[in-house]
């Protein structure tokens, strides 16, 4: 047991900025989607929903303290999202890019493997050294930044279900094309 | 199945994580993470163009 008020802090600070950074690639990809009118491309709803699934392990981290489970929680999104992106990007690694569907020369969904990526590292470094605090489901005070940043991706998720729904319809994006050329 | 319905069920482990009720959290993200797979499905069938 630890007898302390706030473990892991520095942690936990950590875990927000990577958070505050996942709700920020949540908007800016609906905001991209609706300036470019991109087509619907259900393959990156999906990596918009592995994204959701790797937030809500670093909300618990910012939310309950570090725990091994909540880090698993990260990979394990990761590790889908990873899936997803490498099918839509391996069939098009040869296409010419359009210059409309890149960000600083590289694809949306190239961009999509490296956060992927940069979350499993992030677990993995956080795993292999902030391991003191062992595992808990105490509640813990949270500074106002941090119920801000939760705030923030909560509203990111429902923007997200609303873009999944223009997108998609009420149905799972059927008859659609799996991605699109320049998304 | 509709794209909206992994997303509420997150919203909704994503409200339970922010009250701090982890096992609620938790088997939400389970629930999200299965829908996502369901809706995964119909999308990444078929074969690759080219030979592994």
């Amino acid at each position: 047991m630890i007898f302390v008020n706030n473990p892991g802090h520095g942690s936990r600070v950590l875990n927000t900025l990577v958070l505050l950074a996942v709700t920020g690639v949540l908007f800016f990809t609906l905001v991209w989607q609706a300036l470019f009118r991109v087509p619907a491309c259900p393959l990156c709803v999906l990596q918009r929903g592995a994204l959701v699934l790797a937030g809500m392990g670093l909300l618990l981290n910012v939310r309950l303290g570090p725990s091994p489970l909540h880090y698993a929680m990260v990979i394990g999104a990761a590790l889908a999202g990873l899936a997803v992106t490498g099918w839509q990007i391996v069939p098009q690694a040869a296409a010419a890019p359009d210059e409309a569907g890149t960000l600083l020369g590289l694809r949306l969904y190239t961009w999509a493997l490296m956060a992927f990526l940069g979350l499993m590292l992030f677990s993995l470094l956080m795993l292999a050294l902030d391991r003191k605090w062992g595992d808990n489901a105490l509640k813990r005070p949270v500074a106002l930044a941090g119920a801000v940043v939760m705030g923030l991706f909560l509203i990111a998720v429902l923007a997200s279900a609303v873009g999944a729904t223009l997108d998609c319809g009420f149905d799972a994006c059927a008859g659609m094309a799996a991605y699109h050329p320049a998304s | 199945m509709a794209m909206i319905w992994p997303f509420l069920a997150g919203a909704l482990a994503v409200w339970y994580g922010i009250v701090g009720r982890r096992p609620a959290c938790f088997m939400l993200w389970l629930l999200t993470f299965v829908l996502l797979a369901i809706s995964a499905r119909p999308h990444l069938y078929g074969a690759l163009p080219f030979a592994l």
